[in-house]
């Protein structure tokens, strides 16, 4: 019999994901000092949340298990897809970005992807689930397409 | 030393607590996951005809009380508890030496066969006391009863006083 993988799995994932960032980014030296404490900051988060889905395991049903879990992942894969496109916009480092997507960006996606699809998922877990990787993605645009100085003139011509 | 390889460090140490502590909260999650349900037996024990037995609660538990040996010879009881299967499976079942006490150094042997009908078929192997083994599985066809015999030889100095106690537990997997 395969193992059943539990909701609690894409926070793990996430986890995961976030540690490796504050590692790369410290290595990568393209970043503030602050970045990679963030990024240990977000899976110490991670760790507290995996701490609470278990002390509230029987009042939070399986739903709210997934949803928070596979949102978590999708801010580590958003964070990832993030820092991938800032080094090839703002730093305009073709190559890095080149090198950060094939090595990292890429398995990553590809890794929980394979991971989501061995979760026995019901149709309301995939909705839910595209939904979020929607907004991930919707928030990612928003964050690289807004300029602050048409914000700026907006404001002023107002 | 450099102070982004100083960072780095620093960094590489929360992540080892936090991966380690994590990975051993997911398993610990894992195992709590599972509910344990209850469900009603299939396989019960029920009172044969050779002897007195007091059966337990929902037949899980059987108290043979009244069986007697003879010294050198071998007293059979051919019907003296039954094991039914109320599924509409079969099910493979293993009679297993628990634990024995009183004075034990006076018995021969005492033996427990399975037989499918009174005097039919013995079904796997003999569990023997003094040896502390078991009968091995045997499979009870669905909604059938199998029949449970104990052979009981005493040694010729025995007196009337000795007497042993046994606990055997039947497995059902």
């Amino acid at each position: 019999m395969s193992a059943e993988i539990l909701p609690e799995f894409f926070l793990f994932l996430g986890i995961d994901f976030f540690v490796a960032l504050a590692l790369l980014t410290c290595i990568m030296g393209q970043f503030r000092r602050l970045v990679p404490y963030l990024y240990e900051a977000a899976a110490v988060f991670g760790y507290v949340n995996l701490l609470m889905s278990r002390e509230f395991l029987a009042s939070f049903g399986e739903y709210m298990r997934f949803s928070y879990s596979f949102l978590y992942l999708a801010l580590a894969l958003a964070n990832i897809i993030g820092i991938n496109i800032y080094l090839l916009v703002s730093r305009k480092s073709w190559s890095a970005a080149k090198i950060f997507a094939s090595s990292v960006s890429f398995p990553t996606i590809l890794i929980s992807a394979f991971f989501f699809s061995l979760y026995k998922g019901e149709t309301s877990h995939i909705l839910t689930a595209a939904l979020l990787s929607s907004a991930m993605v919707l928030g990612i645009a928003i964050a690289f397409l807004v300029n602050p100085k048409k914000i700026g003139e907006y404001l002023k011509r107002g | 030393m450099d102070k982004k390889w100083l960072d780095f460090l620093v960094l590489l140490m929360i992540s080892l607590v936090i991966v380690t502590a994590s990975a051993a909260y997911y398993n610990y999650a894992y195992m709590r996951a599972s509910p344990i349900g209850v469900e009603a037996p299939y396989i019960r024990f029920v009172s044969g005809n050779d002897a007195t037995s007091t059966i337990g609660q929902n037949g899980t538990y059987a108290e043979i009380s009244d069986m007697k040996g003879w010294p050198n010879a071998t007293r059979v009881y051919e019907d003296a508890l039954r094991i039914e299967n109320l599924d509409s499976n079969p099910h493979g079942c293993e009679l297993m030496f628990d634990s024995w006490s009183g004075d034990t150094a006076s018995v021969n042997y005492i033996y427990v066969k399975i037989f499918d009908t009174i005097g039919g078929t013995q079904q796997n192997s003999t569990l023997s006391v003094t040896a502390q083994n078991s009968t091995g599985t045997f499979t009870i066809p669905a909604t059938t009863t199998y029949y449970v015999q104990w052979e009981i030889r005493w040694d010729g100095n025995a007196l009337s006083t000795h007497t042993v106690d046994i606990t055997l537990k039947l497995k059902v997997p």
